[in-house]
């Protein structure tokens, strides 16, 4: 059997894992409060599976993957169906300037939850489509054709400059 | 390329405000792990009496059989169940060696036991102490009152699944409805008579005998429940849809249709889960936890005093299972809150097994 982690040292990984998962909660769910509480949700899971970890460095790795996949779990909500929503749009819409992080995060905002999910594990955590796949709880294929669908809309938004039309579906 | 893009969602993310890390996630980390420990499922109301008339049966049909089981070993395990102490199966009475054993479920035939090396590995361990391979299965939806374990098998190359039917008392196995469009793992749980689904973005319950789907009502649907389903309806929560959840109610619905059958308050721990019969539903708060009757919603006279280390679990006919003072497994009856002393260490790694159950995540 593993040897747990301490609660020191689960406490010590939790506050340095909580500023990257929380990020990319709120890219995920584009609200603070859910954000918060999804965070928390994914490192009190983390915690409570700690005997299944048998290698303390796995756990952050460990947690983003319980982020991901509770996170599609309340996208399974009617609430969640009849979209949210965002705190992150910014006044005036998506026409200022297209270059810059928040207009990408806010054009994020605009995409189905799931589509959402897929480009944040994909170019924000920089996860292969297999590990989102793993991670979302879906196959490759899907994996590809939702982030084929979400670059298409990105591209809409912001433009060729940030998303080129050569990208696609099998970028991996 | 989508360098561009990565780079600046990365800017757009470092100019996220990140607020502090609460301060007591070890401590909902425990409760965590305690709320995972009884995980089982819920469920509606089942008279007590179909569940001894049923296992009257089984022990009739036992009886007669090549394999027969000695009713003790049976009635031992409808009564005490089966848990888990540091890698030793205790079943009724009787105890067997898993290496590695980590969960554990029930059905009529016996507690399924699944291994921390490889949860998708499966063994039956029966009343009488004997255990069989079940291979291979991954998840399983099983219903404590029956002998049919539910499982999804992909089609090779296809974003299809089938699901099986593996019946353990005959050892055959059988199709159920056709194969089923999904890139996910579709099962979320099942009762005595069907086996819910997601289907798209609902949850669909599928008839065990026609392969008929009904939509199931989506309302009241909160993802901190455990997707449970017993044999005649599943838990909700009125509170379920407001962000984020803090639920003061649970709700028992009836399969398929959704029907109220009964409600009660939270113990402050935010979890209940009801007996593999149907009887009975057990909430727990920090400290404590109690025990309802689902369909008169009379609280009954059981009443546990809670740990980080004293966990709860059900036995198959409703008795709660319990880690007394002394740190042996007691088995309680709810209706008289009478406990006894199994005299068997819960040890230091204990896991309990519940009600029907679908994921052994």
């Amino acid at each position: 059997m593993a040897t747990p982690m301490t609660d020191e040292e689960f406490t010590e990984l939790a506050h340095a894992a909580w500023p990257g998962l929380y990020r990319t909660a709120y890219l995920l769910l584009g609200d603070h409060q859910l954000a918060e509480d999804l965070t928390q949700t994914a490192l009190t899971k983390t915690y409570a599976a700690r005997r299944k970890i048998k290698d303390p460095a796995a756990a952050p790795a460990y947690a983003r993957v319980v982020l991901a996949n509770t996170a599609t779990t309340w996208f399974r909500r009617r609430s969640w169906r009849n979209e949210l929503p965002t705190e992150i749009l910014p006044e005036g819409g998506l026409d200022r300037d297209l270059s810059t992080g928040p207009a990408v995060v806010a054009a994020l905002a605009t995409l189905p939850p799931r589509q959402r999910a897929v480009i944040v594990l994909r170019y924000y955590d920089d996860l292969s489509v297999r590990e989102v796949a793993h991670a979302l709880g879906v196959s490759e294929g899907t994996v590809k054709s939702q982030t084929s669908d979400a670059l298409a809309k990105l591209r809409a938004v912001l433009g060729d400059d940030v998303v080129p039309a050569t990208e696609g579906a099998h970028h991996d | 390329m989508t360098d561009r893009l990565s780079a600046l969602l990365h800017d757009g993310a470092d100019a996220i405000d990140v607020p502090p890390m609460p301060g007591d996630l070890v401590a909902s980390g425990r409760r965590e792990e305690r709320r995972r420990r009884t995980r089982t499922a819920l469920v509606g109301a089942v008279a007590a009496v179909l569940v001894v008339a049923g296992a009257t049966v089984a022990v009739d049909r036992w009886r007669d059989s090549d394999d027969s089981i000695q009713p003790a070993d049976e009635v031992a395990y409808q009564q005490q169940g089966a848990w888990i102490a540091d890698e030793v199966v205790h079943i009724g009475d009787r105890t067997v060696e898993v290496p590695n054993a980590a969960q554990v479920v029930y059905t009529s035939e016996g507690a399924i036991v699944a291994t921390l090396d490889d949860p998708t590995q499966l063994t039956l361990v029966e009343p009488d102490g004997e255990t069989r391979e079940l291979g291979h299965l991954g998840a399983i939806a099983v219903d404590a009152g029956s002998p049919e374990v539910v499982y999804a098998e992909k089609v090779e190359d296809q974003d299809y699944v089938q699901l099986q039917v593996l019946d353990l008392a005959t050892r055959e196995t059988r199709a159920l409805g056709a194969p089923y469009e999904s890139q996910e793992l579709p099962m979320l749980g099942r009762s005595d008579r069907y086996v819910i689904l997601n289907q798209g973005e609902l949850m669909v319950a599928m008839d065990l005998d026609t392969g008929d789907v009904t939509r199931m009502p989506q309302e009241e649907i909160g993802f901190s429940v455990d997707w449970g389903f017993g044999p005649a309806g599943y838990i909700t929560s009125p509170d379920a849809e407001k962000v984020p959840i803090r639920i003061t109610q649970w709700h028992v619905r009836s399969m398929p249709d959704g029907d109220l059958v009964g409600s009660y308050p939270d113990a402050g721990g935010q979890f209940a889960t009801v007996s593999p019969d149907g009887r009975y539903l057990l909430t727990t708060g920090e400290t404590s936890a109690y025990v309802y009757d689902v369909v008169s919603g009379e609280r009954l006279p059981l009443e546990l005093t809670l740990s980080a280390e004293r966990q709860t679990g059900w036995s198959p006919d409703g008795h709660v299972l319990t880690v007394g003072d002394q740190g042996t497994v007691e088995v309680c009856e709810p209706s008289t809150g009478d406990c006894s002393d199994t005299g068997q260490s819960a040890g230091q790694n204990l896991s309990m097994a519940g009600g029907s159950f679908n994921s052994w995540s």
